[in-house]
């Protein structure tokens, strides 16, 4: 049984097969596909041609505008198409698909740096950025280039090593496994940034992220907070009150204007190799796991790369596959193919076997409040399904703060009628973005 | 691109859910009433197996027909309906007639919930409705009450010290342990308070029901009736008396925590279940009936959705925030 939490989050004491195995790496895939957005609304422009010869690591799309991050190729070889391609997140995206030849040559822009303490944190800053990885919230960067000052002042920088609080997290086996390069990336976050602290969250029991963290002198770089970890506790405005004791003002208050920013561990790892390497983002690590897979497996794979080969470096399906699931089983979405490609945001696939989908026809609330214990935000979410429901969205944002839900899904889970909550108070969101959109437009 | 023989389904987060469900949260209300069920047929053999049977029966009978006829989906199978017609049988005297239990489950079933929509939109408890309709039409079919086993006392406890006083009372000397066991008169369901005991704790154990309702209810019932007691000790009831005669006990346990018409937060909870307590003591100590229980939840019923415009502070707001509405 798992255990509710007073107003915020549940236990989780089911274990996912969550594996503490090694990170292996996936064979270059044959095919890759590359989206040029990662946000509704804005595109990169491809800086390739269809039939061009690209090299490994080369940048393929760039935001003239700097408001998105660029992408690279992580295969050599030919652009097959550029056209669009369908995502179950943000539906149709232009894509760049390309042809490795199998080469594995290496060419890019970006020139390593060894000696940071000379180094100017503004360049520092644009070199992490070229890499394309993004290492604190997108939208105060241009700002600060074009003041040619540091960014918004940055107070406690905070390293979450817990994933969103669900078991199996990829960031455990990062600690383990890359404990020295994670120092390197503090210390280059410490000389960008120049934070108070630096904290690492982990979860109590993970004695052999202790471990491996005294061996590497980590240790004494970060403070380490050692926190009962719930889901969905990993999340940012949870996150910030377990550490400070306050609140993050909602719906619109942001970690970034309290000087506090949040980031992963595999983030800090990427903008280390981009600074030090001079290596841009071409690779994920990413857990697969679920009981439909062969051998669950800790894996880098290339950015890109189909989810089949993850599937077939995993030994395949155990049985018949239900759902494939990218990102945690409360909040990820499910996606439709096994064409789909590992993007930036790439953690965790998920496989249930097809005997474990619940299809059950959702019923009418019977008020039993569950879902009120759950939320971590404390809502009600079964008002706020109801009024979306029937909607009268207007209602459900004045009168029970719609816009604080942070989406974590739990809501949906606890309901003994199985609610879709969740995607009832995703369509009041959206029905209300478009309304103020329109009010907007006159 | 390569085609796959798998395909796979596609749908909202979350992707795994709990294991409570309505039909396990009614399931285990049942088997919850079990050790009182078979208090019931223990104490009144025949009678009671008429009137659960009958009771049961028509309440599933008239589930099915009234979502047939409504062209709902038939969702019988769930058991809130077995729930509704065994705690109205529970609520009855063994030798209430079998049509009177017809129409009581019936109405319940109809009157109760499926006009209000089915589970889930009924602001009334559904069996109390179906008790209330029976009450006013047939007072006296459902009060021929019946000591178990032929026992000299024919009323129920409460009844005596409403309607003969306070002597009649003293000279009949309930014992605190009969009444534990069963040993009084009342609704079949209702006399044996450590069978309800048993199965309310399995309630609470298995979280299907929390602890706010029944401590609210039956610390309000004792406080008051504590404060009356120790107040005049010869014109009121000892507090204990007031616990395990009647059908609190059934009533904190089963009846007013009832997810449907009770509120939702914790705390409004808690103040459900003192209100509830409250009425039941004003009604059992000024008001006309000897037990008030039914009528004291109905009344909290109506004030639940009152108590669900108290809601928790949402994340990120200063204290004493002002809605923008």
């Amino acid at each position: 049984m798992n255990t509710i939490r007073m107003y915020g989050g549940l236990r989780f004491k089911m274990e996912l097969p969550a594996p503490e195995m090694p990170i292996e790496e996936v064979p270059p895939p044959r095919n890759i596909i590359l989206p040029l957005s990662d946000c509704p609304g804005i595109f990169c422009r491809p800086l390739v041609e269809r039939g061009e010869v690209i090299f490994k690591g080369e940048k393929v799309a760039g935001d003239p505008n700097n408001r998105m991050i660029p992408v690279h190729t992580s295969v050599s070889g030919k652009v097959t198409e550029i056209s669009s391609y369908r995502y179950a997140e943000g539906g149709n995206t232009l894509s760049i698909f390309i042809e490795s030849d199998g080469q594995e040559a290496w060419k890019t822009a970006l020139t390593p740096l060894e000696d940071l303490t000379e180094a100017d944190p503004i360049d520092l800053m644009r070199s992490i950025r070229d890499a394309g990885v993004k290492i604190i919230p997108f939208e105060t960067l241009p700002d600060a280039e074009r003041a040619g000052t540091r960014v918004t002042p940055v107070r406690h920088f905070v390293i979450n090593g817990i994933g969103h609080g669900f078991v199996g997290s990829i960031a455990r086996r990062l600690l383990v496994e890359r404990s020295s390069d994670l120092l390197e990336g503090v210390r280059l976050i410490k000389r960008m940034f120049e934070p108070e602290k630096v904290y690492l969250v982990i979860g109590h029991k993970h004695e052999d992220v202790i471990q491996a963290s005294m061996e590497s002198g980590l240790q004494d770089a970060v403070e380490i907070v050692r926190l009962h970890v719930y889901y969905p506790l990993g999340h940012p405005h949870l996150l910030f009150k377990e550490l400070f004791g306050k609140e993050i003002p909602t719906p619109h208050g942001k970690a970034i204007d309290e000087g506090v920013v949040f980031t992963n561990v595999d983030t800090v790892i990427h903008a280390m190799e981009a600074v030090k390497l001079g290596k841009p983002l071409i690779e994920r690590y990413v857990t697969v796991s679920g009981e439909g897979i062969k051998t669950p497996k800790n894996l880098k794979v290339l950015i890109g790369t189909p989810l089949r080969d993850l599937v077939e470096a995993c030994g395949g399906f155990k049985g018949n596959p239900g759902r494939i699931v990218l990102g945690n089983p409360l909040d990820g979405m499910a996606q439709f193919s096994l064409d789909r490609p590992v993007l930036k945001d790439t953690r965790w696939l998920w496989v249930e076997p097809q005997g474990h989908v619940i299809k059950d026809k959702y019923r009418a609330c019977i008020n039993c409040g569950e879902c009120v214990d759950v939320c971590p935000v404390r809502l009600m979410p079964n008002f706020l399904g109801k009024f979306c429901e029937f909607s009268r969205f207007e209602e459900a944002a004045s009168e029970y703060d719609l816009y604080t839900c942070i989406d974590c899904g739990l809501c949906a889970y606890v309901c003994p009628s199985r609610r879709p909550l969740v995607q009832f108070l995703n369509y009041g969101k959206q029905e209300l973005t478009l309304k103020e959109k329109e009010n907007a437009n006159g | 691109m390569q085609t796959d023989k798998f395909r796979f389904y596609v749908s909202f987060p979350p992707h795994i859910f709990g294991k409570k469900s309505i039909a396990i949260i009614m399931y285990n209300r049942l088997l919850a009433l079990c050790p009182a069920t078979i208090a019931a047929l223990y104490y009144f053999r025949f009678g009671a197996l008429k009137l659960i049977v009958v009771s049961v029966a028509t309440a599933l009978i008239f589930e099915v027909g009234m979502q047939k006829f409504l062209k709902r989906d038939i969702t019988v199978k769930d058991g809130s309906a077995a729930l509704t017609g065994l705690l109205l049988a529970f609520l009855l005297p063994s030798t209430t007639p079998w049509w009177v239990v017809m129409i009581g489950s019936a109405s319940a079933i109809i009157l109760g919930k499926q006009i209000f929509g089915g589970l889930g939109n009924n602001p009334f408890n559904d069996t109390l409705v179906g008790w209330l309709v029976l009450r006013l039409s047939w007072p006296d079919r459902i009060s021929y009450w019946m000591e178990p086993f032929g026992g000299e006392i024919p009323d129920p406890p409460l009844s005596v010290f409403k309607f003969d006083g306070m002597e009649a009372f003293q000279d009949y000397g309930f014992g605190y342990l009969d009444l534990l066991l069963g040993d009084q008169a009342g609704g079949i369901g209702t006399i044996c308070v450590i069978a309800l005991l048993a199965g309310g704790i399995y309630l609470l154990l298995h979280r299907i029901i929390r602890w706010q309702i029944p401590v609210g209810l039956l610390g309000a019932v004792l406080i008051f009736s504590g404060i009356l007691w120790l107040y005049d000790s010869k014109t009121y009831l000892n507090p204990l008396f007031h616990l395990l005669a009647g059908s609190t006990i059934l009533g904190a346990f089963f009846i007013a925590t009832d997810p449907v018409t009770s509120p939702v937060t914790r705390w409004t909870k808690l103040a459900y279940g003192i209100i509830c307590g409250a009425l039941i003591m004003v009604i059992r100590t000024w008001g006309k009936y000897p037990d008030g229980v039914v009528f004291a939840i109905l009344l909290a019923n109506a004030g639940a959705p009152l108590l669900n415009k108290i809601t928790p502070r949402p994340y990120g707001k200063e204290k004493g925030y002002a809605r923008d509405d």
